[in-house]
């Protein structure tokens, strides 16, 4: 019989008999034979880097005015390979350090939202009862407060500051991934296992450790990658509106911003980020639809 | 001294509509180095109890009466009393091992969690000993297994992991819900042989909740039949297989594949059929008023044996001169 299993592990996958495949490894293999999300990885693998090390191939800086080039569209012999905006700044720099700030707001804000989330929605699923109603009408509440007034509310004593945007979005995010681990939760503790580990004598907090948060990571990693453009969205929507990143730091969301008014006389202005934010949004929700398909239990 | 010792349990279910009766005052014994098989239809009660006495009922559920496990009462107590016990003293043996097994985790750690927390053992010990009881389950290939995640055994490996997990600590009792339920004819009387081998070995005492009769026959010591939430019969293998009184415990052997010769009827005989027990298991919301399996007893339907207590009475379990207790007002009635 085991001569069996063995043949049969061997045909289908051949590295991994010996040491076991782990439920990831299997969703991985499926995800990497999804052309679209396997692209949209590169792809955003390839602008996370051009956004980190880029800048430094370009003679200009941040806030370096140009006052030759001012409003120029794109020109190679002045190295404004974006051209410039109306300050006479160079629109290459500032579109990947505005790059830098959205994906850096976009992951951060994700992974706080993410973490704050499992451990909340974990915590009331399993205990269940009483302080699930509880915790989970505090999330109702905080659903309820519209999240402008809030984000204008914070501004208004705390002074614009890129970790108020982190706050800001990771304090309204989370509440979906809560509702979603508690869910799952729910349903998890009633599962034979967990049931196992109460009678081998495991205390709650390792259950909730061991048995519950790994089981509930697929459809929170799937969450978590269509959070992730939501985030920069955000962002944008918040910068656009001048509630964001101060001059001269910048965003996708500002030079959107800056470039829609300029659209008429300046295209380029608004053409780069936008192009950006959109391959960047499009790859993400590529990796998350991928990712849903390579997790979803039916398929195991 | 017995090992366990319920006495007078009653397990009941609020919901939001009434309150349900699952386990109705049952008292039981069970001996160290004892087998003990709890056969009984599904809804009989049978797992609650051992659920009542793990600490494993929902919320809406509530046990009563009394539980001691080596003199220590342990029924109702809190989680941080139980965990001393449960894993280590008393393991349990769940019925589907698709789900028993995390399937997030390699079932080596999964063994080694339970070493580590009843035994502080360091990882590297734990790791030894959980590959020595991989093997006493006859898992080949041990080490090897020990990395492996679950969904990469079969269905047999798998109820082999989950014994292995119970016998980790070498616990005084071990609870079998169904060990056999979810696997195949082949695989059933392997995990059985198995059980027997454990139990030759270490003495354990076993409590094995089934619905398959002919199954447990070779392996236990005794039987305790379950209707209703009530224990109807209970004696030994042979006074149960030979010399069973209870007419629930009757039908429930002439409805088992095995035993065709040895108690059917000769006219079911001729034809090779199985008789099924009339009507319907008691609706736990409506039971009937009397003994609870008289609407479908065949003396009752029969005519043959008609008396007002059975409709009228709960029978009390009565011991008989061989040991055997039975339920049956008929019964104690010829006495």
């Amino acid at each position: 019989m085991t001569a069996n299993t063995k043949t049969i592990t061997t045909s289908t996958t051949s590295t991994a008999t010996s040491k076991g495949q782990a439920p990831w490894q299997k969703a991985w293999k499926r995800l990497s034979h999804n052309k679209a999300a396997m692209f949209s990885l590169f792809l955003l693998l390839l602008i996370i880097v051009i956004c980190v090390f880029a800048p430094a191939i370009s003679p200009w800086a941040l806030d370096d005015v140009d006052w030759d080039n001012i409003g120029t569209s794109p020109d190679f012999s002045s190295q404004h390979y974006f051209g410039t905006d109306a300050n006479g700044r160079d629109l290459f720099v500032r579109t990947l350090q505005g790059g830098r700030i959205s994906l850096m707001v976009g992951l951060l804000a994700t992974a706080v939202s993410f973490i704050i989330g499992i451990l909340y929605g974990a915590i009331a699923g399993y205990t269940g009862g009483k302080t699930d109603a509880l915790m989970m009408r505090f999330v109702d509440i905080l659903y309820a407060l519209p999240f402008m007034f809030f984000v204008i509310l914070l501004t208004v004593y705390f002074g614009r500051s890129i970790w108020l945007i982190f706050i800001a979005i990771g304090a309204v995010e989370w509440l979906t991934m809560a509702r979603i681990v508690r869910g799952q939760s729910l349903s998890l503790k009633q599962r034979a296992f967990v049931e196992a580990a109460r009678v081998t004598g495991a205390s709650h907090f390792t259950i909730i450790k061991r048995h519950i948060i790994p089981n509930t990571l697929g459809p929170v990693i799937v969450y978590a990658t269509l959070t992730v453009p939501q985030v920069i969205l955000f962002e944008s929507f918040l910068s656009f509106l001048g509630l964001g990143v101060q001059e001269p730091m910048t965003s996708w969301g500002v030079l959107i911003a800056e470039g829609a008014a300029q659209m008429e006389s300046a295209p380029w202005m608004l053409l780069f980020p936008a192009s950006f934010l959109a391959v960047t949004l499009f790859c993400l929700n590529f990796i998350g639809d991928g990712l849903r398909d390579a997790l979803d239990p039916k398929d195991r | 001294m017995s090992l366990l010792s319920i006495k007078n349990l009653s397990v009941t279910f609020s919901t939001d509509e009434a309150q349900i009766n699952a386990v109705r005052g049952i008292s039981l014994d069970i001996q160290a180095g004892e087998i003990l098989a709890i056969v009984g239809e599904s809804g009989a009660g049978k797992s609650q109890v051992f659920h009542a006495l793990m600490g494993l009922l929902p919320a809406n559920g509530q046990a009563q009466g009394e539980i001691e496990f080596n003199g220590l009462s342990i029924l109702n107590r809190p989680p941080n009393v139980l965990n001393k016990i449960r894993g280590k003293d008393i393991g349990m043996i769940f019925q589907d091992p698709m789900t028993a097994l995390n399937p997030y985790m390699r079932i080596g750690r999964q063994l080694t969690e339970v070493l580590e927390i009843h035994q502080q053992m360091i990882r590297k010990v734990a790791t030894k000993i959980a590959i020595e009881i991989l093997k006493k389950v006859h898992i080949k290939q041990a080490e090897e297994r020990f990395n492996s995640y679950p969904h990469e055994l079969s269905g047999g490996m798998r109820q082999r992991v989950v014994i292995a997990m119970a016998l980790l600590c070498q616990p005084q009792l071990i609870i079998a819900d169904e060990p056999t339920t979810a696997l195949d004819v082949t695989v059933q009387t392997e995990i059985i042989r198995l059980l027997k081998e454990i139990h030759e070995i270490q003495k354990t005492s076993i409590v094995l909740i089934t619905h398959d009769l002919p199954l447990v026959a070779g392996l236990c010591d005794r039987i305790v039949v379950m209707y209703a939430g009530r224990i109807v019969e209970m004696g030994t293998v042979d006074d149960i297989f030979y010399r069973a009184k209870h007419p629930y415990t009757q039908a429930l052997l002439m409805a088992s594949p095995r035993t065709l010769k040895t108690t059917s009827t000769e006219k079911n005989q001729k034809k090779g059929r199985l008789s099924a027990i009339d009507g319907q298991p008691p609706d736990p919301l409506d039971l009937p008023k009397g003994c609870a399996f008289h609407p479908r007893c065949s003396f009752v339907r029969s005519g043959e044996y008609v008396n007002k207590q059975c409709l009228n009475e709960i029978p009390e379990l009565k011991q008989y001169n061989s040991g055997q207790q039975i339920a049956c007002f008929k019964e104690h009635k010829n006495g």
